[in-house]
């Protein structure tokens, strides 16, 4: 059985950044808290309507969450575009 | 649904090896062993469906559903080998299939096997949670 390939997220850092804990995201998307946290921590991918649900409630392109390569600090992306 | 009825079929299939020996009649026999299927099976299967609606409804989430599959996956294929190779090695260990008195046994241990498995694999396979 061939593995999945790996998907890196920002999903710990867009939560933060909204001061929500995993259990009040978790509501909000309509999955158990434990899966945040396997979606945090890479244990599992997530399917194309989640990973829509996720983009939807952060108002962010899916890219802008998920990618097949591993994400660099938001912060240093953000004021690389700004400047 | 396959290992409830799978494990309903092993125990029941005891039973009706034990009223041959009782020398009740082979009619009579497919009789309670139908009522029986059908007596035990609806109310498993009713409370199947209770506790896949009712009590897990809005719990369930496509991870939990993927694992439990996968684990339901491992349990048939676990199973599809280990009870062949479990009745030849009880076959080979007693000699035959005499006496009978041996199948009850292996048909309730089979029972727990196939009912239990599936639940043991998903335990076994769902990682610790970090926090």
């Amino acid at each position: 059985m061939a593995s999945e390939p790996t998907l890196y997220n920002r999903l710990s850092v867009l939560r933060a950044e909204r001061g929500l804990t995993r259990q009040a995201l978790a509501d909000a998307i309509g999955v158990n808290y434990q899966t945040i946290g396997y979606l945090e921590r890479g244990e599992y991918n997530p399917s194309l309507g989640l990973a829509f649900q996720l983009a939807e409630y952060f108002d962010l392109p899916i890219e802008a969450i998920f990618s097949r390569e591993p994400h660099g600090p938001m912060s240093t992306e953000l004021y690389r575009r700004s400047a | 649904m396959f290992v409830v009825f799978g494990a309903l079929l092993m125990p029941l299939t005891g039973v009706l090896t034990q009223m041959r020996e009782l020398g009740i009649p082979q009619d009579v026999g497919w009789i309670i062993y139908a009522s029986l299927l059908v007596g035990v099976g609806a109310p498993l299967l009713v409370l199947g469906e209770f506790r896949r609606n009712v009590i897990r409804r809005g719990n369930t989430d496509e991870r939990e559903r993927q694992r439990r599959n996968e684990a339901y996956r491992i349990s048939y294929r676990i199973v599809e080998i280990a009870i062949p190779f479990g009745l030849l090695a009880a076959l080979v260990l007693n000699g035959g299939i005499e006496p009978v008195d041996l199948w009850p046994a292996l048909y309730f241990s089979l029972f727990f096997y196939v009912l239990f498995l599936p639940y043991a694999v998903f335990a076994w396979r769902e990682p610790d949670a970090a926090d």
